[in-house]
């Protein structure tokens, strides 16, 4: 009967995994305009254009230095800056979605309509990621803004940092989805996402820090374990897309560029997209085994 | 009056031939005879000589052999005091066997050839040119497919000036021969020199060479300078080589006015000295090398090493001293942006104290200059514990620019308690940067890609926005007056029939059926616990209903 009622619709079908275009796009417009209603991505947007755009203009002041183009102090703060930003801002969207939903038991109308499982989830995820790419847009814009202004900096090397940044951002969203998944409440959903954040912003780090001064470990043993946070791949990338070389990082950085030599870029953009993709196929899959309620 | 503009001509065709990149260099720079004593013997393809070798034979000491274009055998071995002089770049060319040509007559010339394929042993020294005399000259040639470039042996003030040189493009940088290298050969000059991609430019034991203008890109080692005393390095430019100016147990050095940009190889220093002393740096900029200056057991003995009004900037590190290097003065120079400004390494750890430091600019010094004398009234204390730790153990660099690195320095900053160390201390710095001197000044770049990058990620960024105000509205209203969607037939928006529900085993619903029109409106009406949710739940396809459902169309 229904086929008899309904205009055929873009329904895309992969195995038991259905999904109609459709409300995928009317679910991530939604969602877009949800999180741009927000004042903290706003507050987050505003705080990254802000010391971005400053950060990109300390260095470029006086004495002629600023052509020289080297790869200072100022670019290191800013790849700092994105580093607290970008998954802090993909953490705490991605954790705020699901959960936030849930708790104003908008989920479960939207549930009870006729979309399936895949369209909210995946449509969710869209708006989000959309809407968490606009906001850092907005800051790297506004620096590139100020940048060209002051004839510095190199197209190719910025877009670099660039994408980078937005795979870094999508990681830490989808971590924040399978967080917003399982938590009931939105005020627990952003708690362990902050603590998530801690870990990889600072304790993961420190860890490493602590075992490379104690164990001296190999260079590949200490690549490797750089290469399990995506914040240090992230690093690895921008550094390497600025300098075309990974000296600076010393001896596990010389060791990337020898042994990966020119697919080092591409294996870490796919290390960050893989995050990526694992953290939302295993949040989808919690979100299509929980209960309704 | 003639002579002197002539003189004048000659010196802005030989200025514009050596400030001009290679292939500019241009023979006409060199046409016209020279104050030659002796005759003048012309071979060209079409005579009156047709080989350089007859012409060499038939000449003369003082004589001056001039060369029109065309393409000659070599090898050529100069044994007169003679001046070559091409004309309309003239070929030599040895087919890739031993050494092309050879000056070895003192005072014998070499001007304005292209020489090409040489041999390929380099124990052989297999060479495009090679200087075996007293004040033999090199001048304005081109060199290409040779395995060493000029090879200056045992040739006391020989000239070697104004050529481009490469070597065999084929091999591999180690592989390849040196550009220059010079051998016992004292007072030797060598300036206006362009040679890129070759291995090294090799000064050893020579005294007094002076190496002025020169322009070395893309090499192993920029210069390395070994057993040569009073050696002069002037207003040399050494682009992206893997070592800049390398000096070993060379006394009474002067290094000053180079642009030393972008060495990168492993070590990557701009400016290295290993047991040296009476060492002059001044007037130099150095940017974007692994490190600025690098000092193993400099000075070396009783003696100085002063280091004046260099620009060091953007470098990993600005200057690494090694715990033996003691007695260093570092007076008015710029420390701008390095990753590191100054760096100890070794074992031991030096005393702070053991180098001089004045003056000098520090681009993170966070003082403050009250008085206005241009100096900050508080020292300036190059004090960073996660850099004393990247000193002590290099591998933790993987963790430079990280918050956690950031983390430990706001914890020393904050806690006196992990204070660190003072790796050295300017106790008045300089709060002006010295301004980048002409010769370093960077081009202005039309910066039009990072104005479209800036135009393209604000646009994005804004049509986002945009589009979620005022698009999804339009899309939800497209699809609802989409025509063929609305419900054909009876009318018929909603059909549910046994719907069930339980709540582990207390069923709340049992097979429920109702159905509802099109502009019907349906009430549920009953006591707290009647089951009003789960029925209005359940006219979806939520799963923890059981029921056979007719969805047909819910606009919600």
């Amino acid at each position: 009967m229904s086929s008899a009622v309904r205009k055929p619709r873009k329904l895309t079908q992969w195995g038991v995994f259905t999904m109609d275009l459709t409300f995928v796009w009317v679910i991530a417009w939604r969602e877009l305009r949800e999180a741009l209603r927000h004042k903290w991505l706003w507050f987050f947007a505003t705080g990254f254009a802000v010391l971005a755009l400053a950060l990109s203009q300390a260095g470029l002041a006086t004495a002629g230095y600023a052509g020289l183009g080297g790869f200072g102090r100022t670019a290191a703060s800013l790849i700092n800056v994105i580093l607290l930003f970008a998954p802090l801002i993909g953490l705490s969207v991605g954790a705020g979605t699901l959960a936030g939903d849930r708790e104003r038991g908008t989920l479960t109308y939207l549930m009870a309509q006729p979309v399936s499982r895949a369209d909210i989830f995946w449509g969710k995820a869209l708006g989000a990621a959309v809407a968490v790419a606009s906001a850092l847009a907005l800051g790297f814009g506004l620096a590139a803004l100020g940048l060209a202004a002051a004839r510095a900096g190199r197209a190719t090397v910025y877009l670099s940092l660039v994408v980078y940044t937005f795979l870094l951002a999508f990681a830490a969203l989808a971590m924040g989805f399978v967080i917003g998944t399982l938590a009931r409440k939105s005020a627990a959903a952003i708690g362990v996402a902050l603590v998530v954040w801690l870990v990889l912003v600072f304790a993961g780090d420190l860890g490493v820090m602590g075992v490379t001064v104690s164990l001296r470990p190999s260079p590949d043993a200490l690549l490797a374990m750089l290469l399990v946070n995506p914040l240090q791949v992230f690093k690895l990338g921008a550094v390497y897309g600025l300098r075309a070389t990974l000296d600076t990082l010393g001896v596990a950085g010389q060791y990337a560029v020898f042994r990966f030599g020119a697919a080092l870029p591409w294996l870490l953009a796919g290390l960050l997209a893989g995050w990526a993709i694992l953290c939302f196929g295993l949040a989808y899959a919690l979100f299509n085994r929980r209960g309704d309620l | 009056m003639v002579v002197i503009l002539h003189a004048l001509a000659h010196a802005l065709a030989l200025a514009l031939a050596l400030f001009t990149p290679a292939p500019a260099l241009g023979s006409d720079a060199y046409t016209g005879p020279r104050a030659a004593a002796g005759n003048r013997l012309v071979v060209s393809p079409a005579g009156p000589y047709t080989s350089i070798h007859a012409a060499l034979a038939n000449a003369r000491d003082g004589d001056t052999i001039e060369v029109r274009g065309g393409s000659y055998r070599g090898p050529l071995v100069i044994d007169k005091v003679v001046t070559l002089h091409g004309v309309g770049w003239p070929v030599i060319d040895n087919g890739g066997q031993g050494t092309v040509v050879t000056l070895a007559s003192p005072g014998a010339t070499l001007r304005g050839f292209e020489v090409r394929g040489s041999g390929v042993e380099p124990d052989q020294d297999h060479a495009g040119i090679t200087l075996t005399a007293p004040r033999v000259v090199a001048e304005g040639n081109r060199l290409r497919d040779v395995l060493f470039g000029i090879y200056v042996a045992n040739a006391p003030n020989a000239v070697v000036r104004g050529n481009d040189i490469t070597s065999k493009p084929e091999y591999e940088q180690g592989r390849k021969g040196d550009g220059i290298r010079l051998w016992y050969s004292p007072n030797a000059l060598v300036e206006g020199n362009t040679v890129h991609e070759t291995r090294d430019v090799v000064i050893w034991y020579s005294e007094g060479v002076v190496l002025r203008q020169n322009s070395i890109e893309r090499g192993r080692y920029g210069v390395h300078l070994m057993y040569c005393n009073r050696a002069r390095i002037e207003r040399n430019r050494l682009l992206d080589n893997s070592v800049g100016i390398f000096t070993m147990y060379s006394d009474d050095t002067i290094v000053r006015e180079n642009l030393i940009r972008g060495q990168r190889g492993p070590s990557g220093y701009a400016l290295g000295f290993k047991d040296s002393v009476n060492v002059d740096v001044h007037d130099n900029v150095l940017v974007d090398n692994r490190a600025g200056v690098f000092l193993d057991n400099t000075p070396f003995g009783q003696g100085y090493a002063r280091f004046e009004r260099n620009a060091l900037a953007f470098n990993d590190v600005g200057v690494i001293l090694l715990t033996n290097a003691r007695g260093n003065t570092f007076a008015r120079n710029t420390f701008w942006e390095n990753v590191e400004q100054v760096s100890i390494q070794g074992q031991g750890g030096a005393a702070a104290s053991v180098n001089t430091w004045q003056g000098n600019y520090w681009s993170d010094y966070t003082g403050f200059d009250a008085d206005n004398d241009g100096h900050g009234e508080v020292p300036y204390h190059s004090e960073r514990l996660f850099e004393n730790m990247t000193d002590r153990v290099p591998s933790l660099r993987a963790l430079i620019y990280s918050p956690a690195a950031q983390a430990v320095e706001f914890a020393a900053a904050t806690f006196p308690v992990m204070r660190p160390q003072p790796k050295m201390t300017d106790a008045a710095p300089s709060t002006h940067p010295m301004l980048l001197p002409d010769f370093a000044a960077p081009q202005q770049r039309n910066n039009a890609g990072m104005a479209a990058v800036a135009a393209a990620l604000l646009a994005g960024s804004g049509l986002c926005a945009t589009l979620a105000v005022i698009g999804e509205g339009r899309l939800t209203n497209r699809q609802n007056d989409a025509p063929g969607r609305a419900v054909v037939g009876q009318g018929v928006m909603l059909q549910v029939e046994q719907l069930t529900k339980q709540y582990g085993k207390t069923e709340v619903l049992r097979r429920v059926s109702f159905e509802a029109a099109r502009g019907e409106a349906l009430a549920l009406w009953g006591p707290n616990g009647a089951g009003k949710t789960p029925t209005e739940l359940s006219s979806s396809r939520l799963r923890s209903m059981r029921a056979r459902l007719q969805y047909i169309r819910c606009t919600p």
